[in-house]
């Protein structure tokens, strides 16, 4: 499975880092496309809901993020 | 008159382009520099060729696959793609990561170029286009990825291809008038400006993939430009952060 997860993230990795931001992206798609197809989301609901999220996931790598300091 | 959705594929795919197309061109300059223009032009118009062919070969199975599906594969793309782009657009914007220098990339690439032409130079001119080759190829697949993002699965092909193509034209004659590396490019705010264009696509594109449905339809996309925007510039104006004392080790 894990060894699944990492070809993937490394044929994806040709354009992208592979990286908790792909993680991130791929995983919050696959959130909305199962409430979706669960019937918990509105047509209407799913596009905001996917920009909120993303939102999310953005601002919480940034807030995340340490600056560096040197050897 | 050209909709909201074309503007935004011209401008996406002419900005996206644009920073692609002044890093293969700092790279064809500085081959050129160490060897000379034949090499470097014979090299980049290699890399342009395969480019042109590889587009050719695939093309017509890309127009052949089903919309919604295409529309949810492509979105996914441009969302890890263009947030991406501001991410680390935003990283540099707040000097977590170092803005890349197209000074020192040309000098890099000079460097690496010289040093090869002194070890082996029975074959200079060759590793002077195979460099010019490789930046060609890359950064070129790099630009036909972002036009089949931006364009393809809405009939907007035409419209990304035109802002790439504007965008290959302006550098190749600033290019050609300067005569030197394009650092006058503000290279972080044109990421900054494409992965919010990118990312705004990727949601719509992916929300329609599965079955949403937008209030406003097509005008929805500047909305989602601005959303990305707005977002963006929220984080880059907190207040930086402090550096972490378990980075020091």
């Amino acid at each position: 499975m894990k060894a699944g997860w990492d070809f993937l993230l490394d044929v994806v990795g040709m354009f992208f880092d592979k990286s908790q931001l792909a993680s991130g992206v791929l995983f919050f798609v696959a959130a909305v496309a199962a409430a979706t197809y669960l019937g918990a989301l509105p047509p209407a609901w799913i596009g905001p809901v996917l920009f909120v999220a993303l939102a999310l996931l953005l601002a919480g790598l940034i807030l995340a993020a340490k600056r560096p300091t040197g050897p | 008159m050209l909709s909201a959705q074309a503007i935004s594929a011209v401008s996406a795919a002419f900005l996206g382009s644009l920073v692609e197309v002044v890093e293969a061109f700092t790279l064809i300059l500085a081959a050129s520099l160490v060897r000379g223009w034949r090499p470097a032009l014979l090299g980049a118009g290699a890399g342009a060729l395969l480019v042109a062919a590889l587009v050719a070969a695939f093309w017509p199975l890309l127009e052949r696959f089903p919309l919604r599906p295409m529309q949810g594969v492509i979105g996914v793309l441009l969302l890890l793609f263009g947030m991406r782009w501001l991410h680390k657009a935003i990283l540099r914007g707040r000097g977590l990561i170092p803005l890349h220098d197209e000074d020192i990339a040309f000098a890099q690439a000079s460097r690496d170029v010289g040093q090869s032409a002194k070890a082996r130079p029975e074959r200079a001119d060759w590793l002077a286009g195979l460099a010019a080759f490789k930046a060609v190829l890359l950064e070129g697949m790099e630009v036909v990825f972002i036009v089949i993002a931006v364009g393809a699965g809405r009939g907007l092909t035409g419209a990304a291809s035109l802002g790439a193509l504007l965008a290959a034209l302006l550098v190749a004659a600033i290019g050609a008038l300067a005569h030197r590396p394009l650092t006058r490019v503000p290279e972080n705010s044109l990421k900054f400006c494409v992965g919010a264009m990118l990312s705004a696509f990727g949601v719509f594109w992916t929300a329609e993939a599965l079955g949403g449905a937008w209030p406003g339809g097509d005008l929805m996309l500047p909305a989602l430009i601005l959303g990305f925007a707005l977002v963006g510039l929220a984080l880059l104006r907190l207040p930086p952060p402090v550096a972490s004392p378990m980075l020091r080790s």
